[in-house]
């Protein structure tokens, strides 16, 4: 596809998504939010799971830092809700960079079991510390439409789409390229691939928090099972691997068609909906290794665009 | 130029190198030469600091390497072109090419792409092509030339005659004499002894993690164990 055909394809799906409230009804949007929330929370783990190769399965744990630190901050401290969000957000960014550096170290399996043991560990110390709400968790004041938060959701599924594609198109997507396709060989040039790893997980881990923020007040309620249940993490990397690994438009496509598949299931039986994911992701593995938007890129092989000179 | 001193380096609780010392001096070609095992990879990975060393110094222009990190020692112009090629698969000839200058902000880069597509016609035939996609032979070739695209002073080659036709092999190995004429020091781990020895200045023979013996390379390849042990002659 062209430049402009997917440009113009960007700007269909983004207007259709922000008129969608004034045709439907309620039930809709909480579903369309749910939507717009793992698309972008997909589109955040593409970032260190699909550019940099590092398949992460502790990244609920930047979604529940930043939903408890900003109810932490809000209703501890008084903090106004907006200061609480920025504040919930850098910390969880400082969180995964410091958190990166130790465990990028780590490659495949390993780095796999490391992240998820770092999202139980993160939920665990939050359940034991009473600021941060322990196993009560805390209640946040109601807050007018769910328009208001379908809107947040579809801002930041955006923000992360733009956000994708502007890292893919630039010297440190490429960086992120290099460390994916051969890390020695990337070091063996120069590239510090310990910083572009780390900054790499921070950008996921800010994306993740902001959703996370916006998402203790669309629920108005948030307990450590519910918002570092690790079952979060699957659906960002199933939806990021049927769409796409390392695609813009990967993680949303997956978020859209497991978001609208479940919610058919759901309408059968609640059960229906895990038995429905489970052979999704068997689906993906055995038939689109690739993702959707994988099969019609070459694997190996073909031209590619003309390359632009890379400096340190 | 660079200096080894007593280095002991290894993986795991497995020690590779044991008290090995050697020195290459500006201008030279020196071989290293050792079968499968001995440590000559291992040795390469230490100096470029992917390996952290156990004890012992490694100076390069009389300043010390051990503890820098990798983009660090590339950046005082010490390349290797890695065993294997190790290219970026998934990127073309010429992104791998210019990868190589990743360090470098001079406004030369274009003009050295050029000097390697002349270096290598088949490479600049195939600049569009995605790495993954060439032949051993070119592969090597686009390794080669992405550690010459960070103008290197010493240039570390590992392993480059590995699964190549020999007619290929001595293309590269001759290619080696030119890179030095331009001044470029070579370190040259291979295994094809013989056609290392032919074109290198001095060579060491590595055997179990220890440098077991040193001299000129004609006279290794004189050497009658040498030649029973490593040239089946």
């Amino acid at each position: 596809m062209s430049k402009r055909v997917n440009y113009a394809l960007f700007a269909v799906v983004v207007l259709a998504a922000l008129l969608l409230p004034l045709t439907s009804n309620d039930y809709l949007i909480q579903v369309a939010t749910g939507i717009a929330m793992y698309a972008a929370l997909a589109s955040s783990w593409n970032l260190i799971g699909g550019l940099t190769g590092y398949p992460s399965f502790g990244n609920v744990a930047f979604f529940g830092l930043g939903a408890v630190l900003a109810a932490a901050l809000s209703v501890n401290l008084h903090w106004p809700y907006i200061d609480a969000a920025l504040a919930a957000v850098l910390g969880s960014g400082l969180f995964g960079l410091v958190l990166g550096l130790p465990l990028l170290r780590l490659r495949g399996h390993y780095f796999s079991i490391a992240t998820l043991a770092l999202a139980e560990a993160t939920m665990a110390v939050v359940t034991n510390v009473n600021f941060l709400g322990g196993g009560q968790g805390f209640s946040l004041p109601l807050l007018g439409s769910g328009k208001i938060f379908y809107y947040l959701m579809l801002g930041i599924a955006v923000l992360a789409a733009a956000g994708t594609y502007l890292i893919i198109n630039s010297h440190f997507g490429n960086i992120l390229l290099a460390i994916k396709s051969d890390e020695l060989a990337a070091q063996s040039v120069g590239v510090n691939t310990v910083l572009a790893k780390s900054t790499a997980f921070a950008l996921s881990a800010v994306l993740g928090a902001m959703v996370g923020v916006v998402y203790a007040l669309w629920q108005s309620y948030i307990d450590p099972p519910t918002v570092f249940d690790p079952g979060i993490t699957v659906f960002m990397l199933v939806m990021t691997l049927m769409g796409g690994a390392g695609t813009v438009a990967g993680p949303v496509l997956g978020a859209v068609i497991i978001g609208v598949l479940t919610q058919l299931a759901m309408s059968f039986s609640k059960n229906a909906s895990s038995l429905l994911l489970g052979l999704g992701i068997m689906a993906v593995v055995l038939f689109l290794p690739r993702g959707i938007l994988g099969v019609h890129r070459p694997a190996k092989g073909g031209e590619r665009r003309g390359a632009r000179p890379l400096r340190g | 130029m660079l200096k080894i001193s007593h280095l002991k380096a290894g993986y795991g609780d497995t020690a590779i190198i044991w008290d090995l010392s050697l020195e290459v001096n500006a201008g030279e070609i020196v071989a290293l030469i050792g079968v499968n095992g001995a440590g000559k990879t291992t040795l390469l990975r230490t100096i470029m600091g992917l390996l952290a060393p156990w004890s012992g110094s490694i100076t390069y222009r009389g300043r010390e390497l051990t503890g820098l990190a990798t983009d660090r020692i590339v950046g005082l112009g010490i390349n290797m072109t890695p065993q294997g090629r190790r290219l970026f698969a998934g990127m073309s000839v010429e992104e791998n090419l210019l990868m190589g200058a990743f360090l470098r902000r001079d406004g030369e880069i274009k003009a050295d792409l050029e000097r390697i597509y002349g270096l290598f016609p088949r490479l600049g035939e195939r600049r569009r092509q995605t790495a993954g996609t060439l032949s051993g032979g070119e592969q090597q070739m686009c390794a080669l030339g992405r550690s010459l695209m960070s103008r290197p002073a010493l240039l570390l080659l590992d392993e480059m005659s590995l699964g190549l036709a020999p007619v290929v092999v001595e293309m590269l190995l001759d290619l080696v004499l030119q890179i030095r004429e331009q001044g470029t020091t070579v370190l040259l781990v291979e295994q094809d002894v013989e056609e290392a020895l032919l074109r290198a200045d001095r060579g060491y023979v590595l055997e179990g993690g220890r440098i077991s013996l040193s001299a000129p390379a004609g006279e290794l390849l004189a050497d009658r164990k040498l030649q029973e042990a490593y040239l089946g002659l």
